[in-house]
Order: C-alpha cells, then structure tokens, then sequence
C-alpha cells in the first residue's frame, strides 16, 4: 500500500549544528552524496536542485568565525532537529544560535577614510555620478562617459550604498558637490527604486551581486544611451528573419524520403480511395524498426505566432549575467553565461507557448560547435537558455528554461546487431540533418 | 470490475509457468536487450540481403517494396473498451506478454507495471516455481528501510532519556563544549544498518536467477516504482534472495528453506536446498489484465494497426471512427456526453486529442512513454524502456490556445510548478513543459476529406517542449 | 449532506469505486470490506434508524493488513518498541478520479459526513483519498480533516 504523504506543515525548524556528525551526512540514510552550497559545506540531502541556503541557519557558527577573526575553516551546517525534545541543551542550544545572529548583526560597520566613496544622484537622468571611483566594484560596476566621469545604474548604487561601500548625496542643482544633501540608505531607495526596474528587479539584481556574479541590464532595458552600448553581439543574428519560430517544416532523419514515398504511393496504389482513419504504418515488409519509426512521425509544420499582441513585456530577458572572473573586462565583457529573466508572482503565472517563444526570440542559439552532445544533457541544455528569476514577495527562485527541441533527437529504435539496411548502428541518437529538409516537405 | 470482467477465459493455470532448471553458480539478470530487442509490437520482415550489381536481386526488391508482404503485421491483439477502468484491457496472455516485452505497452492492473499479480498471488498460497517479482523486492527494501528508522529513533529515545537523565541530575551544564548537543542519534547505527543492507545487495548483485530462468522477466525497480527511491542505477536496484522473501519463506520453512537475513551468505540460491524443497504448484485464475491507457491503445489500433478493439469479449471489433469517438467521450471524468462528441464537427480542444499528440509526438520518436501521475506530471520517458534505466524526462503537457482568438490563456500559478519540479529533482528527474498549440475547429474542419485524414489533424498541433531546471547562483559559478 | 441526484454520475462513481476495491482487494490484500452508500451504511450499528439518504459519494470502510500511519497515535507507538501487534484500524476509502477538481467545502462535506464511534464522541477525522488514473494505478492519499504533526524522516 502506498501512501503518499503531503506535508501539512513544515517541521518545526530547530536548527543545532552537530559538528561531528555532519561529515557522515548520514541521517538519511539514502541520501548520500555530499553537497556543498553558498561556500557551507556538508551533505544531508543528496537531490541536485535543492538549496539548503533556503533553511534557516545554525547561526552559532558566526560566534565561532567571529572569535576566530574571520578567517579560518569554512563553517558547517547543522542538522535539523524534529521537535523541541524538553532538555536544556536543546533550549541552550536554540538560544545560542539566536544570541550569534543578533551579535552577527549588531557589530558596528566602519569605513575607513581612505576608502571612502562618494557619488551624487541626480534624478533628472535617474543616474550617479560617482566623485572618484575606488575600490575593486568599480570592475564591473558603472560606465564612464566622454569626459571620463563614471555614472552609476540605480541598481549599482542602491547596491553599493546598502554594502557600505559609498555615501551618497542629492543633486540640489548645483555643480558643487559641497551643497549636496546626503541620503540616508531610505533615501536612496526612496529616489532611485522605482528608476531600477522596480523591487523585484534590484532584489535579484542584488541577489546575483552578492552570489560573485557580474550583472548588467539587458540593453534593450536600458533608459540611458550611455549604458547601450555593450560592446558585445547580444542580440540573435536573425531574431528579426524569424529564425526557428518561421513557416519551417520540421524535418526527420534519413531514409524520410523512401518512407514518404512508399506511404503516399502504397497508399493510393493499394487502397485506393481516401480512410481517413487510415493506419500510419501500413502493412509491408518492413526490413529495420527505423523505416516503421519514420512512418509514425507526424511532420508538423511550425506555425506562425500570432504577432498582433506583440511580446508580453513581463517575459523578457531582464539581465545578462556573467560568472566572477579575475580578469573581466566592462567595456568588453564578452558574450553573458547567463540570460535572466526576473518575473514578479504578483502579476504573472507559469509562461504560455507565446510568452516563452517570445523570450526565447530574445536570446541566441548556442554556438553548435559548443552544443553538448550526450542526449540527455543535449535535451537538458536545449538550443538557448533563459533563467527565470521568479520572485514571491522577496523569495527568489531560479528556474532554468530550456529551448528542447526533441525532434532533433530521433532515439535509435533498431538492436545495435541488426544493421542490415546500414541503419541503426549504435545506440547513440542521429541529428537530423539539415540537408533533407526539401525531402520533409509535401 | 466484476460486471465488465470476462471471467471465463481469463483463468491461467500456474502450469504456464515454466520449471525451475537447475541453478547456475552465478545468478544473473535477465538479458533485457533480448527480452526486449523490439520496440513495437511488429515482425520486421528479413528479406535476402540486397546485391546491387545482380539484376535479379534488385527486382526482387524492387518487387518486394511495391508489392510488400502483407502478412508481416497485422491486427494481432485483441483488446475490450472498459467504461469502468476507463482503459483498453487485454487479457489474452501471449498478447499480454507480447505487448510488454515490445515496447512495454500498457500496465499490469494490479500491479507497479509489468503484470505480475498471479505469479505473487502463487508465491504468496506457497508456490515453489515462481520467482520474485519485483513488488516483493520493493516491499522488502522498505521493511528494511522501515527497521532501520525504528531502530534510529531507538537509539534517539535512549540518547534522549539519557540526557534527560543528567539534566535532572542537576548537571545541566555546558558540559558539552562551544558548540552544543552531543549526538543524539548514534549515526554510527545507521550506518552500519545501511552497509548491512548495501551488503547484502552487493551478495546477490542484482540476483533474479529464478525469474530470469522461468523466461519471465522482473524488471528492476525503475524510480517510478517508488517515490521514495533514490538509486539512479537501474542495476543497483536491490534484489534480495528469494528466501528471504517474508511469506514465501515463513511458510516453506517447514521444509527446509532457512536462510535468514541476517545470514546473508546463505541466502546466496544453494542447490542443496532445492532438493528438499517439496514442489508444490496451485492452479489460480489470473484476476490481472494489461491495461492500455487510450493513448496507448490509440496507438496500437491507429498508428500501428495491430490493435482490435472490442466493447466485450465476445462483440465485433469496433470500427476506428467508433473508437475515437469512445475515446473523446472518456476523455474525462464524468464522461462527456454521447452528444457532444462530433467527428465532422471535431472539437480539437478535447483531453483525449492533446495528450495523444503529446503521447505520439515522444513514442514517434523513440521514447518508451509511461503514465507519470506518481510523479505529479502527465508523462515519463524513457530511453529503450523502464527496465534498462530510470525516466530521464517527466513531461507535463500544457495545453496553448494561441490560435483562439480572444480566448486567455488559463497558465498555472508559479507554486504549482515549483512543487513539481521540488518533486522530479528529488527523483533527479528533468521536468519537460510540453506544450501543445491546439489548432481551433475551424483550422481541422473537412478533416476528413482531406489525404492525410486523421494523421492532418494531429499535424495542425504544434508541440513545443521546454525542459526545466531549478538553478541555484551559489553553484553555477565554477 | 448533498445527495447527487444524477443516476448516471452515480453509475460512474460506482465504477470508480469498484476499481479501487478490486485494488484494495487483490494487490493490497484488504479485508472486511464493505461498500457504503447511504448514511445507514457509514453509521453502521451506531446509531439506531439511519437515514437511506445517499451519501455524498459511494465510499470504502476496509480494514488494511498493516496499521496506517496515524499522526496522532504515531509518539505513543513508536514508544512501545515491540509490543505484540494490534489489529490495524478499519478505514474509510474516498475514490476519485485523477480529473476531477475538489474544493475545499467539497472535502470539508465528506469529513462532515464521517460516523461517530458512538454517540457524543468525535467524528473521524480521516480518510484514505484514492485517486484513480486511466493506466490502472491508484495513489492513496492520508487526508487529515485539520493539522496534525508532520512525520518524521
């Protein structure tokens, strides 16, 4: 008898590191592999996709970097306790964890002069002109213009200012920097939010900050043209011909023409008038199991998306994203590891075919030279993938989407001895070339 | 059930089952490639190879493409429409074990996939010639797993009274250093619980000896057996000495098969306990039939046409257009109305007709195509089939209306998605969206007059898939 | 409690059930199990003169050949290690089928219309959900009329 049991409410979450059990990660017994998240190492749950920065922390580790000076072993996490179990140690336990958060989080926060980084905002053109840059964010963070002046994005500064690393003044009309009034760190969201995009945008904005990635804004979303150029081909070559989404017939792998021909002249040789309800395979002699395969296949002709209500404006390509690198370069910074999407649970729900095929127009097909090539991760990776950033009221989650394509796949459906008609050999799936597609069509 | 079961032919003696040869040393899995060497219940016709220069040759196949040999398929299996089941169910054996070992077609109805209720019915009254099925085997591993959490939360309980103990003892002190609790659960207990069992796994690696030899192949448990399972090897799937099997072995203690779990190298098959094993064979009506979902049975009756179907055993084979317009009908729960259901006024907004695009478009590929509700989805693929690895893929499809006009998309909330996905990841399961753009009864109308028939409809669905990850910035940095 | 006066919705739900008893009956080997239709056949012996009302949906009371997890006894057996084991507890089977949709009001009814042991004592407060799908295979679901505790891994 099975039974599926849904959780009706989350274990109560008393979090106690257990410092000599979290090598053995064996709790569980059938969850073994180790895992290693956000710099915390030690394993209790072995599926890929699950993120243990989303449970709450044993924070008594900050009390232990804390006396160390911050340096030192990376700390481990703890493990989940089921219920409160009625002893002081758990009671002591809980309450320690708690005391090292509040003292983690009540620690003055100290700049040094030297250090010291100062910008003005000016609303009229919703960006920052920085005074004089210091400082390694400026790697990746702001864009200089003709006269050399860095400027900042809203979402740099806010960034920038919530870290502590820049004090910011308003601009009160006035070229002297000496007038300016500083902004309190609600001043600055209170001024520059709404120019990031809104909430949800600089929330995954900054969330990708701190993880070490390298984010700008997609150009298309940029509002000022001095952050348009990329230096950088961003843009699908033919986006705009319609690749992939035009009037194509999706074409199937070799031996398509024998089977058309066969299935269209057997068809009205033998049978004569027209059944509808005709079988696809028709009976004959049939020498490899990838001639019947190849009369099962429906050629679908790719439709044309209705065009009139143009892109939804909500799936479109938010942010390119690159992955930290010690020599990366702003002003070219190469082709984006990632595409994001930031998507709000406020105001949209799982995508439709055309908020998805409207996303994917935006982003480029992988090299083919660099496709993967096993099936399963050639499936998984897809022609183009797009990261959705579905953000629920501040809770972020990242969703890879990926452009399939299964009909590119024809698995090989014969036994690897019987390669009679040369077809068939090995297990490994054919890509359907490109060069029978004349044969594909009617 | 009992109103639409045919009972009479249905009975099958345990006779079918054939005897036990003698034990090899060394147990072996069945040779699935063999078993299972076809994909589609259709005889591939072997013609004498081709000699391009030999003019005699070439006509012969010349003659043989234009005037093939008919017989080489036909409607072979008979199956019954169930309004009940709501399925297409074989019951004839041969078709039964054709169907499943060509292309693992359909479900046993009562059991996990392959139909093996008669051969556990007959183990379970004591009979000595069937082997383990794979049921068994997963009904063992979670009673181990089951012992194991017992004697965890053992071992916690006494952890725990001990602590208690000292507490009240008025040491309630930081004995325990910096860092707080000691262990309360021994994980040294679990441990060693779970070597015993991988062990064990280990001894009999993958062992169906006697089912591999009574031809009858157990699959081993593929991940949509239990959603518990987190093996990704198919051969790590554990097997377990038949003797060890609970019932079986309790009642055939008596002559003399002993072997307990915790002895596990005698549970290793020894020839000499076969000899005082006293045969014992029970004669049983199987109450099991294949059951084809209508997509499947659609595709066997339509795409294939190897399958006949029947509303009772004893009625004449439904015409196509009959079966369709059944399908449509049951297409839902309740049943859509006998007068809704229109052929020339097709309605291609019809459950019936979105998944078997879905369902044909994956099988037409070369995907062994299962139901996936176990796993909250619509569909799993599977490469070759269930019994040579895990679903890679649960496909949910997604019905797309971009062709309706002013009709809104009816998308789903984002949380019903990323508890699917939360679901197939702990499986390592890839969730496919599989949308399906459904044309508007205007785009299929006259369908029916057109060359391609039937075939034309289901070629005006685009189907788009999109394959999902949950991707985590903390570990896509490299 | 709503009575569906449709007959043949009635039939389909009939059939359903019967292919969840069969279900229960031959690959999950439950016994004593009975079907119940009407408010007399779900009040059983309990209360003298129940109504032949229909029930809101055709159920199951069976009894399973192991004790289902019950959240609220699951601290005091755990506790008692290996004590002698007691006979499972008979159970109510709710068949539905994979496609239909369910509100909450809609369960809220059917946990409305479950017995009482006796008289002045609180209804059950669980039921065993068995959805039904098209390839034969029947989840079962535990639902549980409120919050109980969660299970422990």
């Amino acid at each position: 008898m099975e039974i599926h049991r849904g959780d009706i409410f989350t274990a109560l979450e008393v979090v106690t590191a257990k410092p000599n059990r979290h090598d053995t990660g064996y709790r569980y017994p059938y969850r073994l592999h180790n895992m290693e998240t956000d710099g915390i190492d030690g394993g209790l749950d072995a599926a890929a996709d699950v993120d243990l920065s989303d449970e709450t922390q044993d924070f008594r580790f900050l009390a232990a970097i804390a006396k160390k000076g911050g340096g030192g072993s990376i700390p481990k996490r703890g493990e989940k306790d089921f219920e409160p179990d009625g002893t002081n140690l758990q009671t002591t336990a809980l309450d320690d964890s708690r005391n090292a958060m509040f003292q983690a989080l009540s620690a003055e926060r100290t700049h040094t002069g030297k250090n010291r980084v100062t910008a003005t905002w000016h609303p009229a053109r919703r960006l920052a002109k920085v005074h004089e840059q210091r400082g390694v964010l400026f790697k990746s963070m702001g864009r200089a213009d003709s006269t050399g002046t860095i400027w900042l994005l809203p979402e740099e500064l806010i960034y920038m200012v919530e870290r502590g690393s820049l004090e910011c003044f308003y601009d009160s009309d006035s070229d002297d920097s000496s007038t300016n009034v500083p902004m309190s760190v609600q001043a600055v969201y209170a001024a520059a939010l709404a120019a990031t995009g809104g909430l949800e945008r600089y929330q995954v904005y900054a969330n990708l900050r701190r993880t070490g990635y390298v984010v700008y804004r997609d150009p298309a979303q940029q509002f000022d043209d001095l952050f348009r150029n990329v230096g950088y081909e961003y843009r699908p070559a033919e986006a705009k011909g319609g690749r992939g989404w035009g009037p194509r017939v999706y074409t199937w792998g070799l031996g398509i023409s024998r089977a058309l021909f066969a299935s269209v002249f057997q068809s009205a040789w033998r049978r004569g008038g027209m059944d509808p309800f005709r079988a696809m395979l028709a009976p004959g002699a049939y020498r490899s199991y990838r001639e019947i395969y190849n009369r099962l296949l429906i050629p679908r002709r790719t439709l044309e998306l209705p065009t009139a209500g143009g892109k939804d404006p909500r799936f479109a390509v938010t942010f390119h994203v690159w992955k930290p690198r010690p020599n990366f370069k702003k002003s070219s910074p190469g082709p984006p590891d990632f595409y994001v999407s930031v998507v709000s649970t406020r105001d949209t729900r799982m995508p439709s075919l055309t908020q998805v095929e409207g996303l994917f127009s935006e982003i480029p097909e992988i090299d083919p030279a660099k496709r993967q090539t096993a099936l399963y991760q050639a499936l998984k990776e897809g022609r183009r993938n797009v990261v959705l950033a579905v953000v629920d009221y501040g809770v972020i989650s990242y969703m890879r989407f990926s452009d399939s394509r299964f009909n590119e796949h024809l698995l090989d459906v014969d036994p690897p001895t019987t390669t009679k008609s040369g077809k068939g050999k090995g297990r490994a799936p054919r890509k359907v070339g490109q060069g029978n597609q004349k044969l594909a069509k009617k | 059930m009992a109103d639409s079961t045919p009972q009479g032919d249905a009975a099958v003696a345990a006779a079918a089952v054939v005897s036990h040869p003698a034990a090899s040393s060394k147990p072996k899995r069945p040779n699935y490639a063999v078993i299972h060497a076809d994909p589609v219940p259709v005889a591939l016709y072997h013609s004498p190879p081709l000699i391009p220069h030999n003019p005699l040759s070439l006509l012969h196949h010349l003659y043989l493409y234009l005037f093939p040999p008919v017989s080489s398929h036909q409607t072979a299996y008979t199956g019954v429409f169930s309004p009940v089941t709501m399925s297409v169910e074989i019951r004839d054996p041969q078709a039964v074990l054709d169907l499943w070992q060509k292309g693992f077609w359909g479900k046993g109805s009562l059991s996990r996939s392959e139909p093996t209720w008669l051969n556990r019915e007959l183990r379970r009254l004591g009979d000595t010639e069937v082997g383990a099925t794979s049921e068994e085997i997963t009904r063992q591993r979670r009673d181990q797993r089951k012992e194991m959490k017992k004697e965890r939360a053992r071992k916690e309980r006494e952890e725990l009274q001990k602590v208690k103990a000292a507490e009240a003892k008025g040491k309630t002190s930081n004995g325990s250093t910096s860092n707080g609790k000691p262990v309360v659960a021994d994980a040294k207990v679990v441990v060693d619980l779970e070597e015993e069992i991988n062990g064990l796994k280990d001894l009999v690696g993958g062992s169906l000896k006697s089912s591999a030899q009574t031809g009858l192949p157990t699959p081993p448990l593929s991940a949509a057996d239990d959603v518990e399972t987190q093996d990704t090897e198919p051969a790590a799937a554990t097997s377990l000495p038949d003797d060890a099997t609970p019932s079986p072995a309790k009642q055939s203690q008596a002559t003399g098969t002993t072997a307990t779990p915790s002895q596990p190298t005698t549970a290793v098959e020894a020839p000499a306990a076969k000899e005082t094993i006293t045969p014992k064979k029970i004669t049983l009506e199987n109450r099991e039939h294949l059951q084809l979902t209508f997509q499947e049975a659609f595709f066997l009756a339509y795409a294939l046409g190897v399958l006949s179907i029947r509303s009772g055993p004893d009625e004449s084979p439904l015409s196509l257009p009959t079966i369709l317009r059944l399908f449509l009908r049951y297409s839902s729960f309740p049943p859509l109305p006998e007068s809704s259901i229109s052929l020339s006024n097709l309605n291609p907004d019809n459950r019936f007709l979105i998944n078997y695009v879905a369902y044909h478009h994956f099988r037409s590929l070369g995907w062994v195509v299962k139901s996936g509700v176990k796993f909250s989805v619509d569909y799993l693929l599977y490469k070759r089939g269930p019994v040579f690895s895990h679903a890679e893929f649960a496909v949910l499809v997604i019905p797309s209306y971009s062709r309706w006009e002013g009709r809104t998309e009816a998308c789903r909330e984002w949380d019903w998605l990323h508890s699917i996905t939360r679901v197939n990841s702990q499986v390592k399961k890839t969730v496919v969206l599989a949308y399906v753009d459904v044309p508007t009864a205007e785009d299929v109308k006259g369908w029916e007059k057109e060359a391609d028939g039937l075939k034309g409809v289901f070629a005006k669905y685009k189907i788009r898939e999109v394959a999902l990850r949950r991707w985590i910035p903390g570990r896509n940095r490299d | 409690m709503a009575s569906d006066p449709d007959p043949d919705h009635l039939a389909n739900l009939r059939n359903l059930r019967s292919v969840v008893e069969d279900n229960l009956r031959l690959q999950h080997y439950w016994t004593d199990l009975t079907m119940l239709d009407t408010v007399a056949d779900v009040q059983g012996g309990n209360i003298d003169g129940g109504s032949d009302a229909p029930l809101l949906r055709p159920m199951i009371h069976g009894r399973p050949p192991e004790q289902l997890y019950d959240p609220e006894h699951a601290a005091s057996n755990s506790s008692t290690g290996k004590a002698p084991k007691p006979t499972p507890e008979l159970e109510y089977v709710f068949p539905v089928h994979i496609d239909e949709l369910f509100s909450l009001r809609k369960w809220a009814a059917v946990f409305d219309s479950l017995p009482k042991p006796h008289e002045g004592a609180e209804r059950r407060k669980r039921i065993v959900v068995a959805v039904v799908s098209g390839d034969s295979t029947v989840v079962y679901y535990i639902m549980h009329d409120g919050i109980v505790k969660p299970r422990q891994n």
